[in-house]
């Protein structure tokens, strides 16, 4: 039984007419437990309406979304802040960490309206585990791009959430800081972690093992990666 | 860490926010409190000059008198003997329930005399109530009498018997001088001759007697009519009334006085509500990103509204204290330019818990709205949203 069940999910923006976006169509595919799945698509394509429609944060104009058998978007507003705080971890393409907290306090954020015990241990080791363990009271004004990138990450995972998506983790960071966020991807897909990245990067699929291509809203290619790497090491 | 740690984050990270919000919050209920601070004593205020302003009771003896009408039609009053009001009666006046209201007593021996071959009315007064419940009086030539054997003149009197101040009028044979003459005020009053009640008393050889007693009397708390009947049964050969005119006048001055000063109160309210809402409509909208984060990250709306309303409720409350504060201590600074003296601003528990409550409510409805508003939002909405 696969973890995640898309089904023929459709996303319209606009009323009805020439000015209608069709950002999705059709799209259909499932995505098993454990598995590292990258999504790719020139800008436009549809994968961050895609990933946020994943991300149970933004319903379909039509199809289902299936996670863990529960049909996400026939839960109710409230239900579904629930399902998003047990079940997903988000990146965001432009991070979205608040900008008061601190790196260990933006990192606690999801753990704030659960009953955990000890919090901030718990995000501290986490932003140890994401190489941060000496910034842990720095703000986001005062860290790299990379350090950004990490407590993102962090913050996603902390209370260790079945499904891990990150949009573009990597677009806006230099090759070497990219390279270290995709090894951070890599472990936490080691230690068994469920993860869907979207990317327009080709060299960011790297560690992935399976590819979905978008292109106009269309899955116009679903491929295992290990068949199209070697082909990319010639180009 | 817990939720209203990032309330207190958020402050510390935009305290002029914050402090804009109590301030113009603050500003407002001040304006209102000071507004009504002010009015209130002003009313009191008022009340008490008009009630200060001639009399608002009088008593006369109780005549016994058998009134002959017949089918209705009333053909006169015969009089056959009457009661009689003393000092002794004057005094009782001061020991009713209500007496702290009781502001001047002027009881009256009024009697008819010769004088220089004409009969004149002559009134024996204490000068010093009378001086004091004659608001109206000006003594237009000389000075107050200081004397038992003062005489003070009404203008026509003095007109008739051609005297200034400083001359002498001769009442049954004894030797009065004239202290001053009053200005005309087209009454009655323009024709009498005051003097000392005793004088009075022993001229007219009515030791004791007086013949009404007018009573001014602050009734803003107390009722005249409740003043009328407590002062009936301590003087039985009394007869009490109201002036029914200057209770009438008062009652329409006051109310008057009291729509117009709380529709400028409720205007001010009004606009201070309006300048709230609209700057913490938009200062909560500016939040409307981040509302969208923690919704992604899987706040619940209960959550989000924690979050924002513990701060503006904290921001009301201490506008609301604030502006309390400032509005008291304003109109008490104000207050004495506008009022007589001894009408001060005092503290009104009520006016503070509704100046306090008035400030928390309208900061949390004011917030309430749109923190809704942007947590009803899919995330993906909120967090793009400019
Ligand atoms: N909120 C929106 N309103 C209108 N059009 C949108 C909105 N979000 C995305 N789109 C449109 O949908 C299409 C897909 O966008 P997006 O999913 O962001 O693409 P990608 O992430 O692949 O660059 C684009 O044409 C974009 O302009
Ligand atoms: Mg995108």
């Amino acid at each position: 039984m696969s973890l995640v069940v898309v089904n023929d999910l459709s996303k319209y923006f606009g009323n009805d007419g020439d000015t209608q976006v069709h950002a999705l169509e059709h799209v259909s595919f499932e995505i098993a437990n454990g598995e590292y799945l990258a999504i790719m698509g020139p800008s436009g394509s549809g994968k961050s309406t895609l990933l946020a429609i994943l991300g149970a944060m933004s319903p379909p104009s039509s199809g289902t979304l299936v996670i863990d058998q529960i049909d996400v978007y026939a839960l109710s507003q409230e239900k579904r802040a629930d399902f998003r705080r047990e079940y997903l971890g988000f990146v965001f393409q432009q991070l979205q960490l608040i900008p008061y907290l601190t790196a260990v306090e933006n990192v606690m954020l999801p753990l704030v309206v659960t009953n955990h015990k000890n919090k901030r241990e718990l995000a501290a080791t986490t932003l140890e585990r994401v190489g941060l363990g000496d910034k842990l009271n720095r703000l986001p004004s005062e860290m790299s791009g990379g350090e950004q990138s990490r407590v993102a990450i962090a913050r996603a995972v902390v209370n260790n959430p079945p499904i891990l998506l990150a949009d573009e983790p990597v677009g806006s960071l230099d090759s070497k800081t990219g390279e270290e966020v995709l090894g951070l991807f890599k472990q936490l897909h080691s230690e068994g972690q469920t993860i869907i990245m979207v990317t327009h990067n080709p060299e960011s699929i790297r560690d992935a093992e399976r590819l979905v291509q978008l292109k106009d809203g269309r899955i116009v290619a679903d491929l295992m990666t290990k068949d199209v790497i070697p082909a990319t090491k010639f180009l | 860490m817990s939720l209203h740690h990032i309330t207190w984050k958020n402050i510390k990270e935009h305290p002029s926010k914050v402090i804009l919000l109590i301030v113009t919050l603050a500003v407002g209920v001040a304006t209102v409190v000071s507004l009504y601070s002010i009015s209130t004593a002003m009313s009191v205020d008022l009340q008490n000059k008009i009630d200060e302003y001639g009399a608002n009771m009088v008593v006369v003896p109780r005549a016994k008198s058998l009134s002959l009408s017949y089918a209705g039609i009333t053909l006169g009053g015969l009089q056959y003997g009457s009661a009689l009001l003393t000092e002794k009666d004057v005094n009782k006046i001061r020991t009713i329930k209500n007496s702290a209201n009781i502001n001047v007593v002027a009881p009256k021996l009024l009697g008819i005399v010769e004088l220089n071959g004409r009969k004149v009315m002559i009134a024996g007064v204490r000068f010093k109530d009378e001086l004091k419940i004659k608001k109206w009086w000006e003594i237009k030539q000389g000075a107050r009498p200081a004397h038992d054997k003062d005489l003070l003149l009404g203008g026509k009197a003095a007109a008739q018997f051609g005297v200034k101040p400083g001359d002498y009028l001769k009442i049954k044979g004894e030797r009065f001088k004239v202290a001053g003459v009053l200005s005309r005020v087209g009454t009655q009053e323009d024709d009498l001759i005051y003097l000392d009640l005793k004088q009075a008393q022993r001229v007219l050889n009515k030791p004791g007697e007086v013949s009404l007693i007018e009573i001014s009397a602050w009734c803003k708390n107390c009722p005249i009519t409740m003043m009328v009947d407590q002062l009936g049964t301590k003087i039985p050969g009394g007869k009490v009334s109201a002036v029914r005119q200057a209770a009438e006048a008062r009652d329409a001055v006051i109310g008057q006085f009291a729509i117009f000063s709380s529709v400028l109160s409720v205007m001010m309210g009004v606009a201070a509500v309006l300048i709230v809402f609209t700057n913490v409509l938009s200062a909560v909208r500016e939040r409307r990103r981040e509302i969208g984060i923690f919704r992604a990250i899987g706040y619940r709306k209960g959550h989000i509204l924690y979050i924002i309303l513990l701060e503006s409720g904290v921001a009301g409350l201490l506008a609301g204290l604030i502006g309390y504060a400032a509005g008291f201590f304003s109109a008490s600074a104000i207050a004495p330019l506008a009022v007589g003296i001894d009408v001060g601003v005092k503290f009104n528990p009520a006016l503070a818990g509704a100046a306090i409550g008035g400030a928390v409510c309208i900061a949390l409805l004011s917030s309430l709205y749109p923190a809704l508003s942007a947590a009803r939002l899919d995330p993906t909405e909120a967090i793009n949203a400019v």
